[in-house]
């Protein structure tokens, strides 16, 4: 077997091995009550989202998504309650305008479209919320691992 | 040019003399033919060294957050672009307005160092500038040399949004009534329009190059913390390691905090010891602003604050 | 490093079933700081929390982790249990592998074992980075503002009063009584309006515990729950109220007659005036505005026929402030103007009329005695068309929403015209007939075929002058045909609106509206009555249009939030909210817009900067205030700001630990 060959097949190998981590941030009113409902409505999802309770999807700072790439994770997801139904009124709203830019800064340096992904999912969504799962993983699939901003796989810099 | 000078060293040694001002904060003769330095004048003898000439290319406004707590008024003078962060300053409260005596300049373009010093040699001393035009005159000790200004013109003076001061106490030279040419950012839609592939090649490259002095922080008007997050150690924001992981979370980080209130005064782009195009960043975030938010160019009126801190229920949907 | 134990939960087989709990606790063994770790089938029962508490105790636990369900379903649980171990109720952290694992990855033990593991992982991560916390508790001042004196803010003052709390009846006009003092009768049963909301106008002034500041506005409101400072603009009256015995000399004499608002435009009064003979206070105003004597300096009958020398033409505003520790909004609606309809005339027509008006000429205290009689010739009409929906769900020059009590006025209108004007001919133009209430269907029913009122479905599309006659043309949807009717009188069910003044009310007392200006309730189902602003509560159709059933049942659910509120000294405040790093907030305040609930101010603090005191602004959060929604902390650039509970180093920590 050649050495061309090898490292096909290692490829091969470590892609199917490859299981995408997702980072979910969900705010506690609507979407992670909505992942809830989901669970509770026994709807079935991949295992690759990871949820990280927050009271509002406005705590969430763009910085954290930065550091999740650093970290390993293939792809993020922001989810907060539909706008107008906001637990503290307002604060998705500032969600939305945060993340609209905050997404197009990150397609503007070259991360894929869809590695970072915000929705709106109420708590009575549960079937909505599986859904979402399960598209954001087929996404990051397609797209496969992420190297960008990883802290393990950094190119070594050549002096 | 010489009427300028004038009328701006007599400003300043009137507003020393009534006490109107306790510094004068201006440009000075630099250590080459092209080049400018900020300069601190406490004492009405000393303005003589305040200058004006298409070299003033540094953005005073910055010193207004160091000087802050210094007692009495402090008096700075602004090119337009430099003016808005005046408004930056003022509205991110750190510093009065009442604390500001600004004096304005119009202005009609800056011109570029490093074009310069591959047209001529600019080692000499600055004996004297004259605008001829399309031509710049520019006569130092090393010799004259006349210079196209088009051709040396500071990339940012291309477009220009404010020649003339957006605020002002005192107005020196006369006001410039060419129409003002915004930035209809062809440019970044170049960008825009490259493949993720042709984007994160350029970008990393650039990231890759930081040295994380952290110069485009110092320089600008909307960087006014106490502690910044860069520096902090506990939260680590940022891991303090220079490789190009970091750099990319310091340099994408550092632009969203300017999302809705960058000035666009470019400053961050110049001051850069490695050339990263800090603007392109910047000038994304305003592009985006602009088109979802109808955002103003921050910085251009008195109110304001940041577009982000703000929100319509009529807001672009994306997340549904 | 923090001692940290680990308790799985089976959950029966919810979560055992699915996931390998024996392998999760034994891996969560090795995470760091974790000093002990156990299994159990079912964690929250009693034998489970005593399990855990003993576990606390005996192996020096000082933080938890539980992995069960749904922090949403048991957090409080084991917030108790572990407070009972001696331990800060906060020090807890649960991982959720019910829920939003083995519920959800059935048929994938292996990788829900191993999403699990993950789970734990993020939650031992983030339970090493939690402190103590402390529930804080401020006073509360057991005395009630309620604004607006309509018959929603009679029924909240007077629930609050009869539990014993002082309560200050806010009202701007020169009277009490509001919409439902014009109503002639009230549908479903006909019962005279006038004969069951003055005896209530009555009560609440009677009231030992209210006091009625009448033509009096809401000047400014700060504070927090418990404890708001208002400032009240009582109005110049022009009469004082303690000399003043009511007499009604004045109003005679006074030689000056304007329209009356009361009603509606279709009576006069005189310029010192009660609304309406049954005003409370039963006491006049003078109208500014029109009055000779105080604009012209010429006249002063009133004065002087006054026996009791109440009058005072050198009256000023006062402003009056006051503490309060809970606020009813109670401000009501008004009438959609239905002038933007050019094709219904454009309010030019003076027999085309609001059901408003149309409720004054069939009122027995009304302009005309009872008798219905169009504006124009005072002429009995033969013909009435009643139109609905005028402003209502109709987008472009109207309102999207339904005002809701039109549908059934409407019949009421429809009943009493038939009953007023035996032979008349009476129709009704409509979209849809809407009767969800007690009786309501069976009251439509009997205007129809009891009472022979026409309906017809279908809109109007154009009213205009022929002669003597309104021309109504509208179309008939059923038969599919254009209908044309001469009418002699035609009234418009007009949408129901916010007072004018509600933004600017709702900015200035500090809670959200929506895009038609109606108060927003905190939650749509769950908390109808309460604001978003903690100590805030709606009654009647400030919060949108509704009928007077619905709007005294508010009324009642507001008292009762707000005695609920009053039946304790202290209240405990949400500990996990923002709190401010004054050593590193620079004071650019950008925090304090994003909060929806203002809680966010600045506050000057001094200190020492090479040997010179200086003094600076830092934000400051108002404890009474913030709900702890976290959306001023990613506001804050420098991280000053930080979410108790939710800091910015504990979701951090858990990104960490969940990319692993």
């Amino acid at each position: 077997m050649s050495v061309s060959e090898k490292s096909v097949l290692n490829q091969k190998a470590e892609s199917s091995a490859w299981k995408p981590k997702i980072i979910g941030f969900c705010c506690n009113w609507c979407s992670y009550a909505g992942a809830d409902l989901a669970g509770i409505s026994r709807f079935k999802q991949p295992p690759y989202l990871r949820i990280i309770r927050v009271p509002c999807s406005g705590r969430v700072n763009p910085v954290y998504v930065l550091r999740a790439f650093q970290k390993g994770a293939d792809g993020v997801l922001v989810a907060g309650c539909h706008p107008g139904d906001c637990h503290y009124a307002t604060g998705n709203y500032f969600t939305r305008r945060r993340f609209l830019i905050f997404k197009r800064l990150l397609e503007y340096v070259g991360f894929e479209p869809g590695r970072f992904q915000a929705r709106w999912i109420s708590g009575a969504e549960g079937q909505k919320f599986a859904d979402n799962t399960k598209k954001v993983v087929d996404d990051i699939k397609t797209l496969g691992p992420n190297k960008r901003m990883r802290l393990d796989s950094i190119p070594q810099i050549k002096y | 040019m010489k009427k300028v000078i004038e009328n701006l060293r007599e400003t300043a040694a009137r507003l020393l003399q009534n006490k109107e001002a306790e510094v004068v904060i201006g440009w000075g003769l630099g250590s080459e033919a092209v080049r400018t330095q900020p300069v601190f004048i406490t004492s009405p003898d000393n303005v003589d060294k305040l200058v004006w000439n298409p070299f003033c290319v540094n953005g005073l406004t910055k010193y207004l957050s160091d000087l802050k707590t210094r007692p009495g008024k402090i008096a700075v003078v602004v090119k337009g672009c430099d003016s808005r962060g005046i408004y930056r300053l003022t509205q991110d409260n750190i510093i009065p307005r009442d604390k500001v005596v600004v004096i304005g300049i119009p202005c009609a373009g800056q011109m570029s160092y490093t074009k310069l010093a591959s047209k001529m040699d600019v080692s000499g001393q600055l004996n004297d500038v004259e605008d001829k035009g399309e031509d710049l005159l520019i006569k130092t000790s090393k010799g004259d040399f006349t210079v196209k200004k088009s051709e040396v013109l500071l990339d940012k003076c291309l477009t220009c949004e404010h020649h003339n001061p957006v605020v002002a106490d005192h107005v020196v030279g006369d006001t410039i009534n060419t129409c003002p040419t915004p930035d209809n950012y062809e440019e970044i839609k170049k960008f825009e329009a490259m493949s993720t592939e042709e984007k994160a090649r350029f970008w990393l490259s650039q990231f890759e190059r930081c040295i994380r002095c952290y110069a485009c922080r110092n320089i600008c008007p909307g960087c006014t913390c106490r502690e910044c997050i860069f520096d902090a150690i506990k939260p680590d924001w940022v891991g303090k390691e220079i490789n190009v992981s970091e750099n990319e979370l310091f340099h994408l980080t550092r632009a969203f905090h300017l999302a809705g209130r960058c000035v666009d005064c470019g400053e961050c782009d110049r001051v850069c010891p490695m050339d990263i195009p800090i603007r392109l960043l910047n000038k994304k975030l305003l592009k985006d602003c602009k088109e979802l938010f109808n955002m103003e160019p921050p910085g251009s009126t008195e109110e304001g604050g940041s577009v982000l801190g703000q929100y319509r229920l009529e807001d672009p949907e994306e997340f549904m | 490093m923090k001692r940290v134990g680990v308790f799985v939960c089976w959950c029966g087989s919810n979560i055992g079933g699915v996931v390998d709990v024996p392998k999760v606790a034994e891996v969560a063994r090795s995470f760091p700081n974790v000093v002990f770790t156990q299994e159990y089938k079912y964690t929250c029962s009693e034998p489970g929390q005593e399990m855990m508490i003993q576990a606390i105790k005996e192996h020096r636990l000082e933080r938890v982790v539980v992995a069960s369900c749904s922090p949403r379903m048991h957090e409080l649980t084991f917030r108790k249990t572990i407070a009972r171990a001696g331990l800060n109720p906060y020090l807890l952290e649960m991982a959720n592998l019910r829920e939003h694992c083995s519920w959800i990855h059935p048929d994938n033990p292996e990788e829900a074992t191993e999403k699990a593991i993950n789970l734990v992982r993020k939650a031992v991560a983030k339970v090493s980075k939690v402190v103590p916390l402390q529930a804080g508790s401020i006073p509360i001042t057991k005395r009630a503002l309620v604004v607006g004196g309509g018959i929603a803010g009679i029924f909240a003052a007077l629930d609050i009063a009869d539990h014993g709390h002082e309560v200050v009846l806010l009202e701007k006009e020169a009277t009490i009584g509001g919409k439902m003092a014009l109503l002639d009768k009230t549908f479903p049963t006909l019962d005279c309006s006038a004969c069951i909301c003055t005896p209530k106008m009555v009560d609440a002034a009677q009231h030992p515990n209210i006091t009625i500041m009448s033509y009096s506005e809401l000047e400014s409101v700060s504070g927090y729950i418990g404890n708001f400072d208002v400032t009240v603009r009582k109005k110049a009256r022009y009469v004082d109220l303690n000399k003043c015995t009511g007499c009604g000399i004045c109003e005679t004499k006074c030689p000056t007659k304007v329209i009356s608002e009361f009603e509606q435009g279709m009576g006069t009064r005189p310029c010192i005036y009660k609304p309406f003979p049954q005003a409370v206070p039963n006491k006049p105003v003078i109208d500014p505005v029109n009055c000779k004597k105080l604009r012209d300096g010429k006249c002063g009958v009133c004065a002087r026929v006054c026996p009791t020398g109440a009058v005072n033409y050198e009256d000023k505003d006062e402003l009056v402030t006051g503490k309060f520790g809970a606020i009813v909004m109670a401000t009501g609606f008004e009438l959609f103007d239905y002038s933007v309809y050019e094709e219904y005339g454009g309010g030019r027509l003076p027999d085309v009329i609001t059901s408003m008006q149309f409720e004054r000429l069939v009122n027995a205290s009304g302009p005309t005695g009872g008798k219905i009689k169009r504006p124009s010739d005072k002429k009995i009409p033969e013909t009435i068309v009643f139109v609905k929906c005028i402003g209502s769900r109709e987008e472009v020059k109207g309102k999207k929403y339904c005002s809701r009590a039109c549908c059934m006025y409407t019949a009421k209108h429809a009943t009493q015209a038939c009953e007023k004007l035996p032979g008349a001919d009476v129709y009704v133009f409509y979209m849809d007939v809407r009767t969800p209430g007690k009786m309501y269907d069976e009251f439509y029913t009997r205007t129809t075929r009891e009472y022979g009122a026409k309906y017809i479905r279908g809109r109007v599309s154009k009213i205009w002058q022929d002669g003597d006659k309104l021309i109504v043309r509208g179309e008939d949807t059923l038969v599919g045909s254009a209908v044309e009717i001469e009418a002699d009188l035609v009234v418009l069910a007009t949408a129901m609106v916010p007072v004018k003044e509600a933004a600017e009310l709702a900015q200035k007392v500090g809670f959200s509206y929506d895009r038609d200006g109606f108060f927003t309730e905190a939650h749509p189902k769950l908390q109808p009555v309460d604001t978003n602003t903690a100590g805030i509560f709606l009654a009647g159709c400030c919060q949108g249009p509704k009928d007077i059933p619905d709007t005294v049942a508010q009324a009642c659910a507001a008292a009762s939030k707000v005695t609920a509120l009053f039946s304790r000294d202290q209240l405990a405040t949400n500990p996990m909210i923002s709190e401010v790093n004054e050593d590193v907030c620079v004071g650019c305040l950008l925090c304090s817009k994003v909060c929806p609930y203002k809680a966010i101010g600045g506050k000057e603090i001094k200190e020492q900067v090479h040997g010179q005191e200086i003094t600076r602004v830092v934000a400051n959060v108002n404890s009474g205030l913030c709900q702890g929604c976290g959306a001023c902390v990613p506001e804050c650039r420098s991280g000053a700001l930080n979410l108790k509970g939710f800091t910015n180093d504990q979701l951090m920590a858990e990104v960490d630990a969940a990319c692993l």
